[in-house]
């Protein structure tokens, strides 16, 4: 996992490899916010309380500076010594998405109405079925499949989501700023910055909330609101981010 | 002219026993000829898995030939033999038994009609295995135990054809060997085994949205995914901090090019078999069976019991399409019967059982039985695919079917022997056997090499004429490489091809 940028082995490592982000008094803050790092504990990631530096925390716009205009920069991050994530499979990110969407989880996704999403693309998704197929080991290849299969369940629970809260705006759960049919910027920067809450446990940086909140006028005009809510909560849900741990 | 014939490994092996730096300097040398997209030959591996004994099928003994052997030897009474024209090297038995092993269930093996119908395609070659263990010899089946780098068949004719091809490699069959990936990682991924594990509802997954509950116009999802993509996905600190790991990476190349290609061919248009009705429902989510859908499950017509039946409609579809250029299919190790089957009255309705237990392995509790019931399986199946590709045009009068071959993959043999002229009993795994290969590009009506009639066991040939030779018997390797041969694949002189199997 992340590199603490204030121990001896980030130096060793910095010295060893001659990464970019190693430089400018601990490299982008990657190993300085190691347990924030987007996987875990929301909040530490753009809070810069640590010893970060201004184009990790995010903070300022660097357009002041280059000329640019195009928001914020984004963030940098010491690539890790040790990079060894998980893929989430089938039933897990099922069950986090049920969590984080607030869906429980026999609705979060069906097939032609009748088949759970999940059970439908398991295999797919690097679960086993020792007992139905004699498959007793997970998939050696990730299927090509397998990002479009994430991609359908992603995007139903997100729909589902949406659905539920633009019917029943006062019990909406994700979509509360933008359910009533105000999309301003403020109320799309506010579900944004849940989504990300909900989704990644994180808080988002600025430049991510300005990116999903700017997707809005991208979006054909009819039902447009709905429309972004459900792929604002889609290209978060189905983020590299959010399938590995 | 498809075919390169092959330069010759043993010669490369004779110059490795005088000069290992000889052979190694030629080793390297070997030019990577790969590829043809343009001109495919399509390759079917239908797995017999349990062991396929060769002597219950297309080379089956008459009692008559086996002379004072007969009584313990594994053959038949002669009148159960299909009367066949003496043209026809093959034997076919149809007869009607009371039960597979001990399960009670009667039924009629059906070896005649396809042997008369598909003689002129059908070309056995013996082979001798080096693995009694299933798992084993089915992946050695496959690679020739480990002749070409540890590549399968399927991954050879998917690198050698399939670069043009949405999913090459389809494998459709699970909880066997036949399907592991093999050991030579240099492939493109491409050409590894993309594995369905349900054909009716794994279409669904060739798009991101159609037929969801919630779906998004194609612009408005290209969109969101470019944003993922593109911008929040490459600039995450995750991503950042990540990126090298092998499933991250994999993950991002799937994504983009490989996925837009999935889509834009419209295969969820052409793939799903199953009818617009419960439990499928395609029409109430805007989808609609593939056009051909009626005709594969007429062919296949127990698709929704009877996981072969399955397999074989999306298997055709695959290649009619031009989706894959091999797939990979068989009966399980599962019992499978039909929707409400009961033993109510002492026994299982004709028709209701489509697999028995471990498939042909359950030859150790009925050998007679189970070899006649599971190469009825093998045939039916092999059947449908044969006429529904005869029906595809290829190109200038070409069906699909002049480009395709059936390789029926197999374990091993069983033991040859019985007890004293016992019409049921059981048998062990015996590395001696032969395999089927059925396509309009091998030597069709003929059998290379020969058995034994008073033994059960089969002798090999020799590659180049074909000729019988009792004192040889064919390896693995041998058999890959024909296979190989056959469907035109370069294997830049890895492999022998075997002439003598090439129409």
């Amino acid at each position: 996992v992340f590199l603490d940028a204030r121990t001896p082995l980030f130096a060793l490592v910095c010295a060893a490899l001659m990464l970019p982000a190693c430089r400018g008094g601990g490299g982008g803050g990657g190993g300085s916010d190691s347990d924030s790092a987007g996987t875990d504990s929301a909040g530490t990631d753009s809070a810069g309380s640590d010893s970060a530096s201004a184009s990790d925390t995010n903070d300022d716009d660097s357009a002041d500076e280059t000329g640019n205009d195009d928001g914020p920069e984004p963030p940098t991050q010491a690539p890790s010594a040790r990079p060894h994530v998980k893929f989430k499979t089938a039933q897990r990110y099922a069950s986090d998405l049920s969590a984080a969407l607030s869906l429980p989880r026999e609705s979060l996704c069906t097939e032609l109405d009748s088949f759970d999403c999940v059970e439908v693309h398991r295999i797919t998704l690097g679960e086993v079925d020792a007992f139905g197929i004699r498959l007793f080991e997970p998939l050696e290849t990730t299927p090509l499949t397998a990002p479009i299969a994430v991609d359908r369940i992603g995007l139903t629970a997100c729909g589902e989501r949406a659905q539920l809260d633009f019917e029943t705006p006062g019990q909406a759960t994700s979509f509360a700023e933008v359910a009533g049919g105000d999309a301003s910027e403020d109320n799309r920067d506010a579900v944004v910055q849940r989504l990300y809450r909900q989704l990644l446990l994180r808080d988002p940086t600025d430049r991510e909330v300005a990116m999903v909140t700017a997707m809005y006028d991208d979006l054909p005009a009819e039902g447009r609101t709905r429309t972004w809510a459900q792929m604002a909560c889609f290209v978060i849900a189905t983020s590299t981010e959010a399938l590995f741990y | 002219m498809f075919h390169s014939k092959i330069t010759r490994r043993r010669a490369l092996a004779s110059l490795a026993a005088t000069s290992a730096g000889g052979f190694a300097a030629l080793a390297g040398s070997r030019p990577s000829r790969a590829g043809g997209p343009e001109d495919p030959r399509f390759l079917i591996v239908l797995c017999a898995s349990g062991g396929a004994s060769i002597i219950d099928g297309p080379l089956a003994i008459r009692e008559s030939e086996a002379g004072v052997a007969a009584p313990t030897l594994n053959c038949f009474p002669d009148l159960i033999f299909a009367d066949l024209d003496p043209s026809i090297p093959f034997s076919a038995i149809d007869a009607t038994l009371g039960a597979v092993g001990p399960i009670p269930i009667p039924f009629t093996t059906q070896q005649a009609q396809f042997v008369q119908a598909h003689h002129d395609d059908m070309l056995v070659s013996t082979l001798t295995s080096t693995s009694v263990n299933h798992q084993v010899a089915q992946a050695r089946a496959v690679t020739g135990n480990g002749a070409w780098r540890g590549r399968t068949l399927q991954e050879a004719v998917a690198n050698q054809y399939g670069a043009a091809f949405p999913l090459p490699n389809v494998h459709l069959t699970t909880g066997t060997a036949f399907t592991e990936r093999g050991a030579d990682s240099s492939l493109p991924a491409w050409a590894y085994g993309e594995q369905v594990a349900d054909p009716a509802l794994w279409p669904l997954a060739l798009d991101g949205s159609r037929g969801t509950s919630h779906p998004v116009d194609a612009d408005v999802l290209a969109t969101a995914r470019a944003l993922r993509n593109d911008v929040l996905d490459a600039e995450s600190k995750f991503n950042q901090a990540f990126a090298a790991s092998d499933g991250v990476r994999t993950w991002t190349g799937l994504r983009g090019n490989s996925q837009a290609a999935i889509e834009q061919a419209s295969l969820i248009d052409q793939l799903l078999f199953v009818p617009d009705a419960a439990p499928y429902n395609l029409g109430a989510r805007g989808l609609t069976p593939s056009p051909d859908a009626a005709t594969v499950r007429a062919a296949f017509p127990n698709y929704d019991w009877d996981p072969l039946h399955a397999q074989a409609a999306l298997a055709f579809l695959l290649i009619k399409n031009r989706v894959s250029v091999t797939v990979t299919l068989g009966p399980g190790f599962d019992l499978v019967l039909e929707d409400g089957a009961s033993l109510g009255g002492g026994g299982l309705p004709e028709g209701s059982m489509a697999n028995p237990p471990i498939g042909f392995d359950f030859s150790h509790q009925g050998h007679r039985s189970t070899q006649g019931f599971m190469w009825s399986r093998i045939y039916e199946v092999a059947s449908g695919l044969i006429t529904l590709l005869r029906g595809e045009e290829w190109d200038n009068g070409q069906s699909l079917w002049d480009r395709t071959m059936i390789y029926v993959a197999t374990d091993f043999g069983r033991s040859k022997n019985r007890v004293a002229n016992a019409p049921e009993f059981g048998t062990g795994h015996d590395l001696n056997n032969g395999v089927l290969m059925i396509s309009p590009m091998v030597n069709g009506n003929t059998v290379l090499g020969g058995r034994n009639p008073t033994t059960g066991m089969t002798y090999g040939f020799d590659p180049g004429t074909g000729a019988p030779d009792t004192g040889r018997e064919m390896t693995e390797e041998e058999v890959y490489g024909g296979v190989l041969g056959v469907m035109g694949v370069d294997t830049g002189g890895e492999t022998d091809s075997v002439p003598a199997m090439e129409a």
